[in-house]
């Protein structure tokens, strides 16, 4: 028995080392051209209308529904592209590095808080539809992504433009 | 008591290795990131000088007792090198990421409880009592090294910190040389010193011989260089460049007739 949970240990911990050194390799070899051509498109239009009914309340709060918010986003393949996007956006914050070390350095650490928040959510959404309990509580979640992911997208894109602006508008059409 | 000639290689190559690792971080200024890396590496050349000395010279009492107490200290250093990696890996701006730190603190804790629970209920084939709690005692402390070190790994890839150059080279190395610990030590504790106790404790030692001298190389070499864009990209940057201060520089004349 106690082998046994050696066994499984050993395991586990082989495979969560394999996977952190496989990943961090996957994304430290990517050059700028294939990070920017690897972000997914979203639909952005409708993503800045949840974003900013979340981050930027006015009079009529309750104008988007649920099923709204939902399609907006893209639904499940939306948060999944919000959520690859993510790390993609960190890594292309942290490119800035090579011409302005401070403002990279702590934009970077914003975007990546926003993207904590962002996970979060995503992680709360999925769990939520599993397990078929908390519905209600769903759309809060959305809009709570979809408001650190247009964050993260604002926050990237003044960062390019202020240090990079030869770089932005490939940048802006990619996000 | 007298030495083999291999382990008497072993011995002086272990000394050697670890003497030139200290000189690098010393002389390099590697220290500066990683202290406690230094006084590990600075505390395992002091151990093999008094080890060797115990051995050749002092009783088998004088020898275990300097044994011990050193393996003691050398478990808190080694908790203190992943801590130090971690320190290091999960700052990147001076200031712990938050979540970073907490996740790294309860994933730590967790593997911990579960090493001290697995290392409770195993039963190495070690007819003494004392030998079976100091087997359990030292597959913990592989355990537990095993899984700080993949923490750190998974915590700072899950929140993109992906740690480069120093750092990543010295965590990788890390996680070798704790993987195959376990596997020896899970071997040794399960079928026994005769079954190829030496050939496992070569197969440690050997692991640990290279990681060292990966660990010299790496330290010696200047930091690797921070991600550029590709030559291809850099190339028109720089045209683009050009040509809009052309650009501006032609509107600037046409402005001021």
């Amino acid at each position: 028995m106690g082998y046994i949970a050696l066994s499984v240990f050993g395991v586990v911990a082989i495979v969560a080392l394999a996977y952190a050194q496989i990943r961090s390799r996957k994304l430290l070899s990517k050059d700028w051209q294939t990070l920017v051509t690897s972000i997914e498109p979203m639909h952005m239009r409708g993503l800045e209308l949840v974003a900013l009914d979340h981050l930027n309340p006015e009079k009529n709060q309750l104008r988007l529904e649920p099923d709204e918010i939902w399609g907006l986003v893209g639904g499940t393949e939306g948060l999944r592209r919000m959520e690859k996007n993510a790390d993609l956006m960190i890594a292309l914050a942290a490119y800035v590095r090579n011409w302005n070390y401070d403002q990279a350095i702590i934009v970077s650490e914003r975007i990546r808080h926003d993207s904590v928040l962002l996970k979060r959510a995503i992680r709360r959404v999925r769990w939520n539809s599993r397990l078929r309990r908390g519905q209600l509580r769903i759309p809060f979640y959305v809009h709570q992504a979809a408001a650190s992911y247009y964050l993260m997208t604002r926050r990237l894109l003044a960062l390019y433009e202020t240090n990079q602006y030869l770089l932005f508008p490939v940048l802006a059409e990619a996000l | 008591m007298n030495l083999s000639l291999t382990a008497s290689i072993i011995w002086a190559a272990g000394f050697a290795e670890h003497l030139i690792l200290l000189c690098v971080l010393v002389f390099r200024g590697r220290w500066r990131l990683f202290p406690i890396f230094t006084s590990f590496i600075g505390f395992n050349a002091v151990r093999t000088i008094l080890l060797f000395i115990a051995y050749q010279y002092g009783s088998a009492a004088r020898y275990n007792q300097i044994y011990w107490t050193a393996s003691c200290l050398d478990l808190a250093l080694q908790i203190g090198v992943v801590y130090e990696l971690a320190r290091v890996a999960l700052r990147p701006a001076g200031a712990w990421v938050k979540e970073a730190r907490v996740r790294f603190i309860l994933f730590g804790i967790a593997g911990a409880a579960i090493a001290a629970a697995i290392a409770y209920i195993i039963h190495p084939v070690f007819s003494n009592s004392l030998d079976s709690w100091i087997e359990k005692g030292t597959l913990f402390s592989a355990m537990l090294n095993v899984e700080l070190c993949a923490c750190l790994l998974v915590v700072s890839t899950q929140l993109g910190l992906f740690p480069t150059s120093y750092v990543m080279l010295l965590a990788q190395g890390w996680a070798v040389w704790s993987t195959v610990d376990l596997l020896a030590e899970a071997a040794y504790s399960h079928f026994g010193a005769s079954w190829h106790g030496v050939a496992l404790d070569y197969l440690r030692t050997f692991t640990y011989l290279f990681v060292t001298i990966y660990w010299i190389i790496s330290l010696w070499r200047p930091e690797p260089e921070r991600r550029t864009l590709s030559p291809d990209m850099q190339a028109y940057l720089n045209n683009l460049h050009q040509q809009l201060q052309s650009e501006l520089s032609h509107v600037k004349k046409v402005e001021k007739h």
